[in-house]
């Protein structure tokens, strides 16, 4: 689904490279790196927001330098680590934001965009929810309902940024069982960035790893100890 | 909850022909039903009743209501342009910008800048050069206190260059740039009404067409961009309508604080929604009721002093912005 090759990211200079990577539909994939190591800016990278310096990024076989923002939009969805909700702003209407690049002119929903909507409220449990405001929602259920946002987006790739920051431990682990859930019965590729090391080794998730020498690539070792090492300077 | 918006939305345009027939009949001089009538159908301008309605009545309602409209709907497009409800073309120097110009036109006495089209025109220019500034700033200010600094500073700014051309203006220039600096809605004629309402029509069509594209702006500009908008283009949109509709009224009314500012929050207040929908058609609505409203208590003291619509839209107007403003720290 995601096909990587030679690819240096960054800002101005390469703040990481990965030889080669392929990440594919219907799994869960957590980024485990130092603070300030490229995870967000690899994640913008992947969501068009940041253009590779070099190598080659091929999302369903297209290069993401030939793919426009609309068509993007249909490809891969991104959750931010917090969502602070907004006045006035209705469960419902902000999931509904996540069919904007399927609505025409005037933005206006039709019944299988609201098909759409409700049914990504049902997949994270939040369909009770669609007239509460989303400025009165604790820190986990805004989380929930930015990923039914995604889902909404209907998206065959969906990204998060830490989406456990803000989030006790049985939420963090609800969270993960969660993505892990939609992404085998959806058959989506899910991509978060995290350092939640434990709970991710321990759900099982694909590891992606920044190494100390600034290179992304798999961890398939399994060894807690092993990972630690390899990212982090202790 | 479309619904509420659609029983609201009823209501406030119920509330506009009765607004805007009080606004046409009070008045100093009592004018008859016949008058209104044959003004229209029959008009002879030797009638003082029918000159009275089809020069005065007439244009003032129609500035009134294009005023007050024109300048909710830019303020609401700055307020989610800025992630601000405190944003407006005022604050942000949009109308200062269309003010300075306006004023180069008419203190440096050229011909053609005196003329309709050309203090249009000047005005237009001046608030779209402004707006490109404050878009400027924005890209680099994250603090969205900081940027209505910028904005207030660019108005101070404006307003010492104004100062300095009216100093070595003539008597004559002084005194018509400053009545319409004092804003007001008499200033317009039945004639010009013609083009005001073409380039109102043009900003509210083309606000209808930004829709989409501001309800994901409530997001934020990454947000929006990453759900398929165009944002580089939008901002420059959002900032072209703005600039028409506010330097329409700056160049035919003045500057008139507060209605941009005031009006986009207490139609969110009222409709409470995120929908830009709603709120699009609550600020056209709600701000032609606000002005007329204004414009109704300035003809009831006619008879004793003439206020300028400023100063009645800023007493009712700031307070409420204070209003706002506690309410959202508490």
């Amino acid at each position: 689904m995601i096909e990587i090759k030679h690819l240096h990211i960054g800002y101005s200079s390469s703040l990481l490279s990965i030889d080669e990577l392929n990440l594919q539909a219907g799994k869960v994939y957590a980024l485990i790196g130092a603070n300030g190591k490229g995870k967000t800016t690899f994640l913008k990278t992947l969501n068009g927001l940041l253009k590779p310096l070099s190598g080659q990024l091929f999302i369903n076989q297209k290069s993401i330098l030939q793919m426009n923002q609309e068509e993007l939009s249909r490809t891969i969805s991104f959750v931010s680590s917090k969502f602070d909700g907004i006045e006035h702003l209705t469960v419902f209407n902000y999931v509904a934001l996540g069919r904007i690049p399927y609505l025409g002119l005037f933005g206006r929903l039709l019944t299988a965009d609201q098909h759409a909507v409700t049914s990504a409220l049902k997949l994270v449990g939040f369909e009770h929810f669609s007239d509460r405001l989303t400025n009165e929602l604790s820190d986990g259920e805004r989380q929930m309902i930015s990923i039914a946002r995604a889902l909404a987006q209907e998206t065959p790739i969906i990204t998060l940024d830490e989406p456990t920051a803000f989030l006790d431990y049985a939420n963090r682990k609800k969270l993960l069982s969660i993505l892990k859930e939609i992404a085998r019965t959806t058959n989506k590729c899910v991509v978060i960035s995290s350092h939640d090391i434990e709970l991710c080794l321990s759900e099982e998730v694909q590891i992606l790893q920044i190494n100390k020498q600034n290179k992304l690539c798999e961890f398939t070792n399994g060894k807690l100890k092993d990972l630690i090492n390899n990212c982090f300077e202790v | 909850m479309e619904k509420r918006h659609r029983i609201l939305l009823i209501i406030a345009l119920v509330l506009l022909p009765v607004l805007a027939y009080l606004h046409l009949t009070i008045g100093q001089i009592q004018l008859s039903s016949a008058d209104f009538y044959n003004a229209i159908f029959n008009y002879n301008d030797r009638e003082t009743g029918q000159l009275l309605v089809r020069e005065f009545r007439f244009p003032r309602l129609i500035m009134a209501i294009v005023a007050g409209s024109s300048l909710a709907v830019a303020g609401m497009l700055m307020q989610t342009l800025f992630k601000n409800p405190l944003a407006g073309p005022y604050v942000l120097g949009i109308n200062s910008g269309a003010s300075l110009a306006v004023a180069t036109g008419m203190l440096t006495g050229f011909n053609f800048l005196q003329t309709d089209l050309g203090i249009v025109s000047l005005a237009l220019i001046g608030a779209f050069v402004f707006g490109l500034v404050i878009l400027l700033f924005s890209s680099f200010l994250r603090n969205s206190v900081s940027l209505l600094l910028v904005g207030i500073m660019i108005g101070s700014f404006t307003s010492a260059i104004t100062a300095l051309m009216q100093s070595i203006s003539s008597a004559e220039t002084l005194k018509s740039f400053t009545m319409w600096g004092m804003g007001s809605l008499q200033q317009v004629e039945l004639d010009q009404t013609g083009l005001i309402l073409i380039i109102y029509l043009i900003g509210i069509v083309l606000s209808f067409l930004l829709i989409k594209a501001l309800n994901t702006l409530v997001l934020g500009e990454d947000a929006a961009q990453l759900l398929g908008i165009n944002t580089k283009t939008i901002r420059i949109l959002i900032v072209s309508v703005t600039a028409l509709l506010a330097g329409l009224i700056t160049a035919y009314c003045g500057p008139i604080a507060f209605v941009g500012l005031a009006i986009p929050n207490l139609s969110r207040i009222i409709f409470r929604t995120q929908d830009h929908l709603w709120l699009l058609l609550a600020n056209i609505l709600l701000g032609a009721h606000f002005m007329l409203f204004c414009d109704i208590l300035i003809q009831q003291f006619e008879h004793i002093l003439l206020i300028p619509i400023n100063v009645i839209t800023s007493i009712i107007g700031a307070p409420f912005i204070l209003f706002v403003i506690v309410k959202r720290m508490v």
